[in-house]
């Protein structure tokens, strides 16, 4: 690629919005009608909470993906690095799916009683807070602020693209922007960490009352950045393959982000080790009845297992190499272990405080939720590529990575 | 083998320094070696060297170190039994901290130790065509020229930028 | 935050370096000599203190830990973000790192090396201590390995051994450059140092790749060693110690302290040893954001610590952190949240995190206020734990525990003087690297010195 390559029209045309195929909508669309029927069907069965349940892990983990996805944006924009840009525009469009939660959040009402075992039984000392509607409607007010400042950022970003999109000529400078965009962002950073933890705090933590981590808010929010990460480099895979974006997204992005990768793993690695270390050793029964319950019995002992493997151990392993972070096909599988062992240890952490089954609670009728899930959040990502560009083709930034490459390539 | 002798040859500008050696690499002139004040990779590449092996001694010392941690540790808990707090004789979950210092411990030491016996240090005495300069700002190229070639090679050299080309010993 | 490297040629780099270490004033052997007293004074307290014994510490029951752990936990918490900057950086490629990251590595080993003295520091007995070591003996005795201190035995020696290499490999080619421009004694010795360095392509391949997983290792050894050290306190079941977040919490924290501690030793430096070119207001700056940042977090660690123990439910949890609020170090508490997450707001303002002046007042706050929330933990939980009939108040410092407290600074500040006149504070080699451009446009003459 030279410089030439990188021209206004090359950019218009790679950048441009993309329709996603009938099929692909049409597939989505269908998960959500399915998922949607099994929820009716579930809340109206036999077990209720098995399909409250599967909502509430659901809930969880692609929220916290959603705004996990959109802190790498945000990392980008404080950190004013170059080298990511081509990928914002994707992890913004994860990011989409903030507002959806505000309503799926809502939808969690109505099961509220078969989660929420405090409901029934308040517990005194922490009735102020644990009430059913204050925390809905703090929880709310956390995502809803989050979708706002997700929104405001991601209007800044979109609005100059659109301009240079719509105008003719070269990038508009947009330094004004970025600026705002650095506020906005610094915003978004705390409340992720305030929202998140809250949401930890609140759907999660709270479903066995009388236990309680202080780190646990923070492990929340640092495994759903590790998660959007694995996913933010299945998108930009499929992009390279099917968007024809490949002289923008270069083996390079992907070494890189599987750097971050590696160091999210070992990070989140290391936070839940610390959470466990610090009740094994403290043997104090308040707080050790949360792990025992998941180490001890069956068939959480074996899915803890499945999950320390899936989501860490061969993720950590395999990432030492830089090899396979050349391979597309061999990364797609890691990255797709990476999820499925991430949504597995949501799994892990809401099922078993409230579950008394022997049995696991996932079925034909939970995976289907769980499908109904990825269907919205897929057609939020389609959706949004749909009107939007798909690469930040106004963003200086990108503009400026786009020339050092050629540089470097013309050398 | 034909008679060689060597020559060196200094540059300040890096691109007159990749511009010689693809053209010594066309005459099949044996570089012996470029000193440079700084890392470029570029320099690797155009000499053909592939990637240090380094590596595998920093990974072979991390692996002996999560053994030797988790053995210490398990070793000397088993000499005793001892029920400390309620919890096993001999457990896992805090030795998982004994054993990743030891692996960085000695991931390190066998990266330096690695790194010195690969890159052949301590060196006491500096080799006899080293020029002071190298650590400066310029680049000093060793290389072997046939007797034959000297003049042409010299000449060569000096067109694409050499500021001297000295003959040693 | 990509800054423009400084506009310099690379023997100026190496004229301006290297001047910072041509022969000292007057002033720098005064700073010397005050430093040294300081050290000593610190040596005679402890000397005092062994030959009669740590009841002359101030530390009484309940509170059995007092200033030695609070200036362990400071020294390895000031070492921490050295390694950050200088290992960290480099895995990042931030190009703001480079005019730092020596004096920073430079400042983790000092660091570590002060913090280590303080478990000997508080030992009664001293010269037993290498009973801590795992050594074959006739009774068959070895340390608990379940223990955290013992954790903090290995974790700490493997960290001075590790910073102190890293720190020596980073230096052996600037070494080198010292070597060819000396004469001598001095050539000789750094020479020595030097290790026979020529900037051969054989040396330069495996050195650079070294490097980089000397920075990778070292990484994660930062993250390790500072939870280590937070596990003494939350691996414990104290209210107010025992607690999850301790170890992101400390690491967050350190690296608070540390970056406070950079622009502490820097600015000051800068100016003596004349390296404004070279280490620049926006490095400074950079270092002021990633400050906000760690700030924010250590203001998170507080927020989230104060709810989950009201949400607990715990008496004792509940207790303490009122006590720690009004009870009898409320003030050295309001100061602590005060310099640690309030100060550091300031340098969301552009004008004081660009001036000089403000960064190293706030920089001092950040210091004093870390130094007591290291005070405030580790004397509020013994003093106020579940019991109520053993709490009891520590009523120091002791006129030794400030000598030595004295000392520790002074050796600090004696060590890194030394430093700067005997050795490079800023990476020549890293900075030259910096300089070459990685690129050149086809049209510059081929001949011609370098940019």
């Amino acid at each position: 690629m030279t410089l030439a390559d990188y021209s206004d029209n090359n950019l218009r045309q790679a950048g441009r919005p993309r329709k996603a195929p009938a099929w692909l909508t049409g597939l989505f669309g269908a998960l959500v009608l399915l998922g949607a029927v099994s929820m009716l069907a579930g809340v109206n069965g036999s077990t209720p909470q098995r399909a409250w349940l599967a909502y509430l892990v659901n809930l969880v983990f692609w929220t916290g993906l959603a705004a996990g996805s959109l802190l790498f944006s945000v990392i980008l924009t404080l950190t004013h690095a170059h080298w990511g840009r081509a990928l914002k525009r994707l992890a913004e469009s994860v990011s989409s799916f903030l507002p959806v939660s505000l309503l799926l959040l809502a939808g969690l009402y109505p099961g509220r009683r078969l989660l929420f075992t405090w409901i029934e039984h308040p517990i005194p000392e922490k009735a102020a807070w644990l009430n059913a509607d204050f925390l809905f409607v703090r929880d709310e007010i956390g995502l809803l602020l989050l979708s706002l400042t997700g929104a405001a950022l991601l209007y800044l970003s979109l609005r100059r693209d659109q301009r240079w999109v719509a105008g003719a000529g070269g990038p508009v400078a947009a330094q004004g922007d970025e600026a705002k965009a650095v506020v906005f962002a610094n915003i978004y950073g705390i409340l992720y960490f305030l929202v998140l933890s809250l949401l930890a705090f609140d759907l999660i933590m709270s479903l066995d009352p009388t236990w309680y981590s202080t780190l646990f808010g923070a492990y929340y929010l640092v495994s759903a950045f590790y998660t959007a990460l694995a996913l933010l480099f299945i998108l930009a895979l499929l992009a390279v393959r099917y968007l024809d974006l490949s002289s923008f997204i270069t083996p390079t992005h992907f070494q890189k982000l599987g750097k971050l990768m590696i160091g999210f793993c070992l990070m989140t690695s290391d936070f839940f080790y610390t959470q466990f270390l610090v009740m094994w050793y403290g043997n104090l029964p308040e707080e050790t009845g949360y792990l025992i319950k998941r180490i001890r019995f069956e068939p959480w002992h074996t899915l803890s297992w499945v999950v320390l493997c899936a989501g860490f151990i061969i993720p950590f392993v395999l990432l030492l190499s830089s090899r396979i972070k050349r391979k597309g096909t061999a990364m797609l599988a890691l990255c797709g272990l990476i999820v499925v062992g991430m949504w597995l240890e949501r799994f892990l952490l809401v099922v078993p405080s409230v579950w008394p089954g022997t049995e696991l609670p996932i079925g034909i009728s939970e995976l289907a939720i769980t499908g109904g899930f990825l269907g919205l959040i897929g057609l939020c990502v389609t959706t949004f590529l749909r009107f939007f560009p798909v690469l930040p083709v106004a963003d200086p930034l990108f503009l400026h990575h786009l020339e050092l490459t050629a540089h470097e390539e013309e050398r | 083998m034909s008679a060689t002798r060597p020559v060196l040859s200094i540059f300040a500008d890096f691109d007159d320094l990749l511009a010689a050696i693809t053209a010594l690499q066309a005459k099949k002139i044996e570089i012996a070696d470029v000193h440079a004040p700084t890392f470029q990779p570029e320099l690797l590449t155009a000499l053909k060297l592939k990637r240090s092996p380094v590596r595998f001694f920093t990974l072979t010392g991390g692996i002996l170190g999560i053994l030797s941690g988790f053995a210490l540790a398990i070793y000397t808990a088993s000499q005793w039994h001892f029920i400390v707090g309620g919890k096993p004789p001999v457990p896992r979950v805090p030795y998982v901290i004994l054993a990743f210092e030891f692996c960085i411990l000695f991931s390190v030491l066998c990266n330096l130790g690695g790194m010195l016996l690969l890159a052949r240090l301590p060196k006491h005495k500096l080799p006899a065509h080293y020029d002071a300069r190298c650590t400066e700002d310029r680049f000093c190229m060793l290389l072997h020229c046939p007797v034959a070639e000297r003049q042409e090679i010299g000449q060569m050299l000096r067109k694409l930028g050499a500021e001297e080309v000295n003959d040693l010993g | 935050m990509n800054q423009p490297a400084p506009k310099m040629t690379q023997r100026q780099v190496n004229d301006t370096i290297m001047a910072a270490m041509s022969p000292p004033t007057k002033e720098y052997y005064a700073w010397l000599a005050l430093c040294l007293c300081g050290a000593l004074i610190g040596g005679g307290c402890w000397a005092y203190q062994i030959a009669t014994g740590l009841g002359v510490a101030g530390i009484n029951h309940p509170t059995m830990w007092g200033t030695y752990l609070i200036n362990f936990v400071f020294w390895v918490g000031i070492a921490h973000s050295g390694t950050l900057i200088s290992a960290v950086l480099y895995l990042f490629g931030a190009p703001w790192r480079t005019p730092l990251a020596r004096s920073a590595e430079a400042m983790t080993v000092f660091a570590v090396s002060i913090a280590g003295l303080f478990p000997f520091i508080h030992m009664g007995r001293v010269w037993i201590v290498y009973w801590i070591l795992p050594y074959p003996n006739q009774r068959n005795l070895w340390p608990n390995f379940q223990s955290p201190l013992l954790f903090d035995v290995i974790a700490i020696s493997t960290y001075l051994t590790v910073s102190l290499l890293f720190w020596y490999t980073g230096m052996i080619p600037d070494l080198a450059i010292i070597r060819d421009r000396a004469k001598g004694l001095r050539q000789k010795l750094y020479g020595f140092f030097a290790l026979g360095w020529t900037g051969s392509q054989n040396q330069w391949r495996h050195y650079s790749l070294a490097y980089l997983l000397f920075a990778a290792l070292a990484t994660p050894l930062v993250v390790s060693v500072h939870s280590v050290v937070s596990w003494d306190f939350a691996l414990s079941i104290a209210p107010g110690w025992h607690s999850t977040i301790f170890a992101p919490y400390f690491v967050a924290g350190a690296i608070h302290s540390g970056l406070a501690m950079v622009l502490t030793l820097l600015i000051p430096m800068r100016r003596i040893l004349k390296l404004e070119e070279v280490i620049t207001i926006p490095i400074l700056e950079n270092v002021a954001k990633t400050i906000i940042f760690t700030g924010l977090i250590v203001a998170y660690s507080y927020l989230t610590e104060a709810f989950i123990a009201w949400y607990s439910g715990n008496v004792a949890e509940r207790g303490i952190f009122h006590w720690r609020a009004v009870g009898h170090y409320a003030p050295f508490f309001w100061l602590m949240v005060t310099c640690n997450t309030i100060v550091p707001l300031a340098l969301y303002f552009k004008k004081v995190r660009t001036s000089i002046v403000p960064l190293f007042i706030i920089s001092l706050l950040i210091n004093l206020g870390m130094w007591y929330e290291r005070f405030v933990i580790i004397l509020s939980s013994p003093a106020h734990d579940q019991d109520p009939y053993s709490w009891g108040l520590y009523f120091g410092p002791t006129w030794v525990e400030y000598g030595i407290l004295l000392g520790s600074f002074s050796l600090f500040f004696f060590l890194f003087l030394l430093f700067a006149r005997f050795l490079p504070t800023v990476s020549m080699t890293e900075l030259k690297e910096e300089l070459t451009p990685r690129r050149r446009a086809q049209s510059q003459p081929k001949s011609g010195g370098q940019p």
